[in-house]
């Protein structure tokens, strides 16, 4: 565990190797993650691209080290993530890794400050100290303000960006996101995106974050496309960008035939 | 994670769902309270009998009887010789003689005691100022203190009627209490129409009694006693008096023996009153791991999150047991609050009335503050359990539901 304390990156910090993930629901097979490898530095902004059920959020979750890949190895920093015992993994994640949910996961009993400062007291930070910290993470977003207040009472977009605060505020090798940023307009998801490229680039702090919106490709120095749980071959950002359409308008067919099929039952 | 920080987040969590988990531990909390409440009322009551029977004066009091034996009678000869036992102050003797008692041509059966003077003293019955059972000359007639039970069988409505009259007693002699009798084939012997005096009437309202001197009675045909009191100057000296008395053939008793004999009555009584109390706390147990597991399962989006975030499973545990022993112990304390107050507030209202009345007040209620720690002790034991019973789901809750969408 010695390896995982020290604050010395290593030009790769995360490899992916063959990663394959099935679901057995009843006597249905659903393979989720098949045969994916890639890498990951300390200085990759990484997007997953794909549809909602393409299984991004499997092979976020896969990375992160809280679901078991069925075949293939996550390394991190060469050693296995996988063979460590849960609380190890438990141990690695709140010391260098952040994680930024769908939803905001707030704890709504806590101050927002208390919220962010969470992963600091799950290291073991003293209150105050951690407290300190927290303070100056949203100070560095401009939010240090609202400090005192509920999260929920706090306005959506400052909402991100605490999340973003909460992700940070251990000082982690890599933040994972999963689609954080969906239900933001293109504005406010840009300025978001904005801030995680400067964490990016000053902190040296890596991102993988898996989405289904093409207008944030620009943010990424690297990017994936899975469909079906495969990573799909594409070469240009031109035909990843009409390939993203065809899923997108794929999915808005499927979810509307949906709803009639809906209106059709209930009639 | 420091452990006052996962306290801390603990007491959060009690605080923000207080109301669901008060409605949810209502149940232990009204066990708990049944429980103080009844083991104190167990322990007054104890108290109240003990301090009735337990004192000075009847602990140095050894009641001395015969058994009716054949071998060993109480004679003038054998109660000397006990009055000769170092460390005993006195022997009062005392003699029960079936009789009649008479008044201007009324009569009733009566029970006719023959006792030392010292007799009344010594069985703490207080006479009235200046009275005392000492035999007359032979041509006056006999003090006697009767009953209030006794003087209410001629008048009921004023029996003070009968203090300074004349009356007259007749008792029957039995092969117990004589030595003729026994010697010979003769069941019995009534001396007949001994005059009396009425000199005191006693507040013993339960049996009719007539009390004459116990020197009358050896002089008119009793040879043997029924029972005697042996006043003992040391405490510490009962058990070796009482072996030396029972080495005679006589039978004792002390109100040691009754005190024991409460005390194993109370005893009982206390463990039936927990047995009663203590289903009501079992069913408050099963609705406070209820509560605690239903806590626990409607934050298993959070608890997921904070493990996927890095809480370990130890973490999780010890944030669910502290949880579940700060609701146990919050509920116990709550529980023995209100059963001490219940309590105080019955004692207060128990005093008030016996002052109004003039009657001595003991309270009804006592909670030995051992009763208290126990309770304590064992809400926290129970708290323990109830977080680690509900910890088990807990620490197996998945930590990818945290982060699902």
């Amino acid at each position: 565990m010695d390896d995982f304390t020290s604050n010395s990156v290593a030009e790769f910090l995360i490899e992916a190797v063959g990663i394959t993930k099935v679901y057995k629901h009843f006597n249905n097979m659903h393979t989720a993650c098949s045969d994916i490898s890639f890498k990951i530095s300390s200085d990759d902004f990484i997007i997953i691209f794909g549809s909602g059920s393409s299984g991004k959020t499997t092979l976020l979750s896969i990375i992160y080290g809280i679901e078991k890949p069925d075949i293939g190895e996550v390394l991190l920093k060469g050693e296995p993530l996988y063979e460590f015992s849960e609380d190890e993994r438990s141990f690695i994640r709140a010391r260098k890794f952040g994680f930024i949910p769908h939803g905001f996961n707030w704890i709504d009993r806590f101050t927002l400050l208390d919220n962010v400062a969470l992963p600091l007291f799950i290291i073991g930070h003293k209150e105050q100290e951690a407290r300190q910290i927290a303070y100056e993470t949203l100070r560095y977003f401009g939010i240090e303000r609202q400090y005192q207040l509920k999260p929920n009472a706090v306005k959506f977009f400052d909402q991100q960006l605490a999340s973003l605060a909460r992700a940070i505020v251990n000082q982690p090798w890599i933040i994972f996101a999963d689609e954080p940023y969906k239900n933001l307009d293109d504005d406010s998801a840009n300025k978001i995106f904005s801030y995680l490229k400067k964490i990016n680039e000053e902190k040296k702090i890596a991102v993988v974050v898996s989405t289904s919106q093409p207008e944030l490709l620009k943010y990424s120095n690297k990017w994936l496309f899975i469909d079906k749980g495969r990573i799909e071959n594409i070469k240009t950002n031109k035909n990843l960008l009409k390939r993203l359409k065809e899923v997108i308008i794929f999915v808005e067919k499927e979810e509307e035939a949906l709803k009639k099929s809906e209106k059709k039952y209930s009639i | 994670m420091k452990k006052n920080i996962l306290f801390k987040i603990s007491l959060l969590n009690i605080y923000s769902e207080l109301w669901r988990i008060i409605m949810g531990v209502i149940g232990i909390i009204i066990g708990i309270t049944s429980l103080v409440f009844l083991v104190s009322l167990g322990y007054g009551l104890d108290r109240i009998v003990t301090k009735q029977i337990n004192n000075e004066r009847a602990n140095k009091l050894i009641l001395v009887n015969s058994n009716n034996s054949t071998m060993v009678k109480l004679t003038q000869e054998t109660i000397t010789k006990m009055a000769s036992i170092m460390g005993i102050v006195r022997v009062n003797q005392s003699v029960d003689l079936p009789g009649k008692f008479s008044w201007k041509g009324s009569s009733v059966e009566v029970a006719v005691r023959g006792v030392s003077p010292d007799y009344f003293s010594d069985s703490g019955i207080v006479l009235p100022e200046g009275v005392e059972l000492m035999e007359a000359s032979a041509d006056e007639a006999q003090p006697v203190l009767i009953t209030s039970s006794l003087a209410q069988l001629f008048d009921k409505q004023t029996p003070k009627n009968l203090l300074g009259q004349e009356i007259f007693i007749d008792y029957t002699l039995t092969k117990a209490t004589s030595k003729d009798l026994y010697e010979s084939d003769i069941d019995k012997r009534i001396i007949e129409g001994k005059k009396f005096r009425v000199i005191a009437i006693l507040n013993q309202g339960l049996f009719a009694y007539a009390y004459i001197p116990h020197s009358f009675v050896l002089r008119n045909g009793v040879d043997y006693d029924t029972s005697a009191q042996v006043i003992i100057s040391n405490i510490n000296e009962l058990e070796e008096i009482r072996a030396k008395i029972e080495a005679e053939g006589f039978s004792t008793e002390n109100v040691i023996d009754y005190i024991n004999e409460v005390h194993n009555f109370f005893g009982i009584l206390r463990i039936v009153l927990v047995l009663i109390s203590f289903i009501t706390v079992i069913v408050g147990i099963i609705a406070l791991l209820n509560t605690t597991e239903s806590l626990s399962v409607g934050r298993r989006k959070e608890i997921g999150w904070l493990k996927s975030i890095g809480m370990s499973k130890l973490e999780v545990r010890f944030l669910l047991i502290t949880e579940g022993m700060l609701i146990s112990f919050t509920s116990a304390s709550i529980g023995i609050i209100l059963g001490l107050f219940l309590c105080t507030i019955l004692n207060i209202i128990i005093k008030i009335i016996a002052n109004q009345h003039h009657y001595s007040y003991m309270p009804l209620f006592y909670t030995p503050v051992m009763l208290v720690i126990m309770l304590i002790v064992i809400s926290l034991i129970f708290g323990i359990v109830i977080g680690f019973y509900s910890s088990r789901k807990g620490i197996k809750i998945d930590p990818k539901l945290g982060v699902e969408k």
